[in-house]
């Protein structure tokens, strides 16, 4: 079904009109947007049973001012005084202004952009369940999930969690009068077992724009979770080196997202921290390669929405093309200082954050080969996946990538030997001109959050399809 | 609001409830180089309401939980819907009974930071930072935050306290003819002297500087390493986690107290201590929002596991009378001094790109951003490769200088010496 709008959004709606209004006189721009994230976080463990709140849910507001070539911004919750409110977010921001300019401090200025006039309202897709949950059958469902995973020799617990989200957003300006509404659902379900003094554990999960038959499906990937789990135990560090690599779709999401998608969020151009901003144009990647992110238009998951948390209409970009490095993704202010159009990336951890570039659904092309040409064309190398954690360095374009596990490829073949944990190094560009072969099915998994450093997470999702490289493995 | 909110819930049938209201202000301002990007204010408050549900099952007294944001915007029937919602979940979601806290009282009036001017005194200490000729302050995020919390529960508890933090996101360039590095640089503290945060960004400064001369690190076997960063407190994190009530009911976590977690003497004996106050920590709150009092704990002396920490279902669960906060921890020096630790060959590694230690497998390490390889010889800044190592493998053999540092929440040796590292780099 479509997705109904938020009726908190809609009886503030005058309110928040007429603090636009009181604040204009004031100001050379003026915007507001609301949030009303809500929706249900289960979880269920073979000692625990919980249902909360979903942990990403808020209701609040930002409202963003322009002024002699700076913005500034007040978030808030309380919105029973809007004359009130209004001289407070005049008062409080002047004084800031006003102590920083005591100290001297010069301003990046930044140019007003003209706001085109767009009334509009949009509804996602959404499972109908979303809006009347029956509690009591999806912990059913997620207890024989529990029941089924804990049912393997060696399982100390099976953690099965459940998560909706309706998100609904709405933004105001002079030219704006944007409203959405949609929703998702998160799903994972982690293995964890106990042998001779060692922990490891494995995950499955999914997630995209569905209802609870969600957690049914993961029943069927929990034989070849627990196979990969058990043979993690004493599995031996790799021996450092370089390798031609496959990827599991997981792994390729992981690279996609660190390797590339960091390096060219925009607002890393404005502070010339990212490599990037000088090789546009360039081909940086073998001529099979094509890379997205977009949160519309694109692949429907987690991080899909209409519009983003400055306004801008949402898309969906080719960063690469063919091996060219095409466009970066970017948010509204990014854009006014680099002189070029935004991209709709412009994203909030909540409304009581300050806007970013943030990538959202982020994910290779595909092309033709099948994961059974890529091991047979490997001499020796390993298959690598699970993902653990990865992190950026546009500056230079270095990669790390944490991985489970690495499994042994020799002569064409796997050899059953597994290797863990991997850390995945090396120079992007390297990376990517050495894709050689790239199989034909995409998929996307939306149940991490991405950090912009090491603070403001926002729900992400990365993927693309099963990917052969080489490089360095530790 | 929290009053009314507790005049509707009494008006329910639900065994116990839990009210915490938090009121955030905070002052940011975010630059480039050294000219204003933007600044903002927020000023929220959100009040969550817990309610339990008592109910027997096969002869066992279970308990269930729910929780929810209150809105001040929603209406008392909307509430009290919300309530009913809330009932309902908690008597499906059971698990065993476990009490909450009782009685604590504790008042602080609200109370005013003076942001403006905590903000003021972070933005001049960096504004006043000199660039050199090739090091610079390339981009800049800080943050004056308050926070005051009021927490009621229905078996007595009636606290409110203040805490404050503080928090500077800096990145630092250097520049060597054409090449350019970055080094990252965050801190979380509360009341700092200014010097400690300056003196902080003056150290990036001169780690940068030796960045740009950087080689690639080598492929090696068996190398000792000396671990110097600010990454030594998530290192050492891992025995928090270890010892956590919730880790050791739900058998994440395999450690029994009495257990040891290093064997022989080839080792400097390990001792953590969970601390009410530190001083400049961003920690420093003196109850839990379950209306727990902080208080020290030792979690582990001289190798051997004592206590477990907690919250308050999983600590009953486990018998511990006082469910005990982890806000603050100190793990003691040991014996060697850095210098000892640098008379033969080593590989000290002062930041990685991003180091991550797994607290269920005991797996650390991370790509090599800054280190210094001493052949014997000559000291060699270098970057890039990796180290994987395991706690459980390596900690019966490794070594803590001596010297401690604060790194915000905790005081940690400031260098830990792991042997027998194989090191993923350039062959």
């Amino acid at each position: 079904m479509i997705a109904r709008q938020s009726e908190y959004l809609l009886q503030v709606k005058p309110q928040l009109k007429k603090l636009v209004e009181l604040l204009k006189p004031h100001y050379d721009y003026v915007s507001v947007l609301a949030t009303d994230v809500s929706g249900t976080s289960f979880r269920v463990s073979m000692r625990n049973t919980s249902i909360s709140e979903y942990p990403d849910g808020e209701r609040g507001f930002v409202v963003r001012v322009y002024r002699d070539g700076g913005y500034s911004e007040y978030s808030f919750t309380d919105i029973s005084d809007v004359n009130e409110l209004a001289e407070t977010i005049r008062r409080t921001l002047d004084e800031q202004s006003a102590m920083l300019e005591g100290l001297g401090v010069r301003k990046l200025e930044t140019p007003l952009e003209y706001e085109e006039k767009i009334i509009r309202e949009f509804a996602g897709e959404i499972s109908e369940e979303l809006y009347d949950l029956n509690n009591d059958e999806i912990l059913n469902k997620m207890k024989k999930l529990r029941d089924s995973g804990a049912s393997y020799p060696g399982i100390i617990d099976c953690m099965v969690s459940f998560m909706t989200e309706i998100n609904s957003k709405l933004f105001l300006s002079a030219n704006k009068d944007l409203i959405q509404s949609w929703g998702v659902s998160f799903v994972s379900c982690a293995l964890l077992a106990f042998k001779d003094g060692e922990i490891q554990y494995n995950n499955v999960g999914d997630t995209g724009w569905f209802g609870s038959e969600l957690i049914e499906r993961q029943e069927c990937k929990l034989a070849k979770a627990y196979e990969d789990l058990m043979a993690m135990f004493g599995a031996p560090n790799i021996e450092p080196g370089e390798y031609e690599v496959i990827c599991t779709p997981e792994a390729t999401g992981l690279i996609a997202h660190e390797a590339f998608g960091h390096g060219v969020e925009m607002d890393m151009f404005v502070k010339e921290r990212a490599i990037a901003k000088q090789h546009m144009g360039e081909k940086l990647a073998s001529t099979i390669t094509n890379m997205y992110d977009g949160a519309q238009g694109g692949i429907e998951q987690t991080a899909s929405y209409f519009f983003d948390d400055e306004g801008t209409i949402s898309g969906c970009t080719k960063i690469l093309d063919n091996g060219y490095l095409v466009s970066g993704i970017c948010d509204a202010l990014s854009a006014a200082r680099l002189h070029v159009k935004p991209t709709g990336n412009g994203r909030r951890e909540s409304f009581e954050r300050k806007a970013y570039t943030r990538m959202t659904n982020t994910y290779f092309g595909t092309q033709n080969d099948t994961v059974e040409e890529m091991i047979k064309s490997v001499k020796y190398g390993f298959l690598v996946d699970g993902m653990n954690s990865g992190m950026e360095d546009p500056k230079h374009w270095g990669i790390q990538c944490i991985l489970s596990r690495a499994k042994e490829i020799k002569d064409g073949k796997l050899t059953g030997k597994m290797f863990t944990p991997v850390v995945l190094t090396g120079y992007v560009p390297d990376l990517l001109s050495n894709i050689s072969m790239i199989g034909s099915d995409l998929e996307l998994n939306g149940n991490g959050h991405c950090g912009k450093g090491y603070k403001e997470w926002v729900v992400v999702s990365d993927g693309g399809p099963y990917i052969k490289t080489k490089v360095r493995l530790g | 609001m929290l009053k009314h909110i507790e005049e509707l819930v009494r008006k329910c049938n639900v065994s116990d409830y839990r009210i915490v209201e938090k009121t955030t202000v905070s002052h940011q301002a975010f630059f480039v180089k050294q000219e204003l990007d933007q600044h903002r204010v927020s000023n929220t408050t959100h009040t969550t309401l817990t309610i339990y549900m008592d109910k027997e099952v096969d002869g066992n007294k279970m308990r269930g939980q729910a929780a929810h944001e209150i809105y001040g915007s929603d209406s008392d029937e909307k509430i009290l819907k919300e309530i009913d919602e809330m009932r309902k979940n908690a008597l499906l979601a059971l698990n065993p009974y476990f009490e909450i806290p009782a009685d604590n009282k504790h008042f602080e009036e609200k109370k005013d930071f003076g942001l403006l001017d905590v903000l003021k005194t972070l933005v001049s200490a960096i504004q006043n930072v000199r660039d050199t000729e090739t090091e610079k302050i390339n981009s800049y995020e800080l943050f004056a935050n308050e926070y005051y919390y009021h927490v009621i529960n229905s078996r007595g508890v009636d606290i409110s306290f203040n805490t404050m933090d503080e928090e500077a996101e800096v990145i630092i360039n250097s520049i060597d003819g054409d090449h350019e590095i970055e080094l990252y640089h965050r801190v979380k503290f509360a009341n700092q002297p200014l010097n400690e945060i300056t003196d902080g960004i003056l150290d990036v400064f001169r780690y940068a500087k030796d960045r740009t001369k950087a080689v690639p690190t080598k492929k090696m076997n068996g190398v000792t390493v000396l671990m110097s960063g600010l990454d030594n407190g998530d290192f050492f994190h891992y025995f928090i986690v270890k010892t956590n009530a919730s880790m050791i009911y739900n058998k994440r976590s395999q450690v029994q107290i009495g257990d040891r977690c290093q064997e022989g003497d080839n080792c400097d004996k390990l001792t953590v201590e969970l601390v009410r106050e530190l001083p400049y920590s961003s920690m420093n709150m003196p109850y839990t929002v379950e209306g727990n009092p902080a208080r020290d704990l030792v979690l582990v002396k001289d190798g051997q596991y004592m206590n477990y920490w907690g919250d308050q279902p999983n600590s009953y669960y486990l018998g511990i009378k006082e469910a005990v906060p982890a806000n603050n921890f100190v793990v003691s020096g040991g014996t060697r001094t850095i210098e000892e630790m640098k008379k033969d060959p080593y590989l000290e590694i002062i930041q990685f790109s991003s180091f991550v230690m797994n607290p269920m497998t005991g797996d650390f390490g991370g790509e090599i951003r800054l280190a210094y390889y001493f052949d014997g010889k000559t000291v060699t800044p270098v970057t890039g490769g990796s180290i994987t190592c395991n706690m459980q493998d390596s900690l019966s053999s490794m070594y803590f200088s001596s010297k401690t540092r604060q790194i915000n929440n905790c005081v940690v040796p400031q260098t830990i010496q792991v042997f027998n590292v194989n090191v993923a780099g350039e062959e």
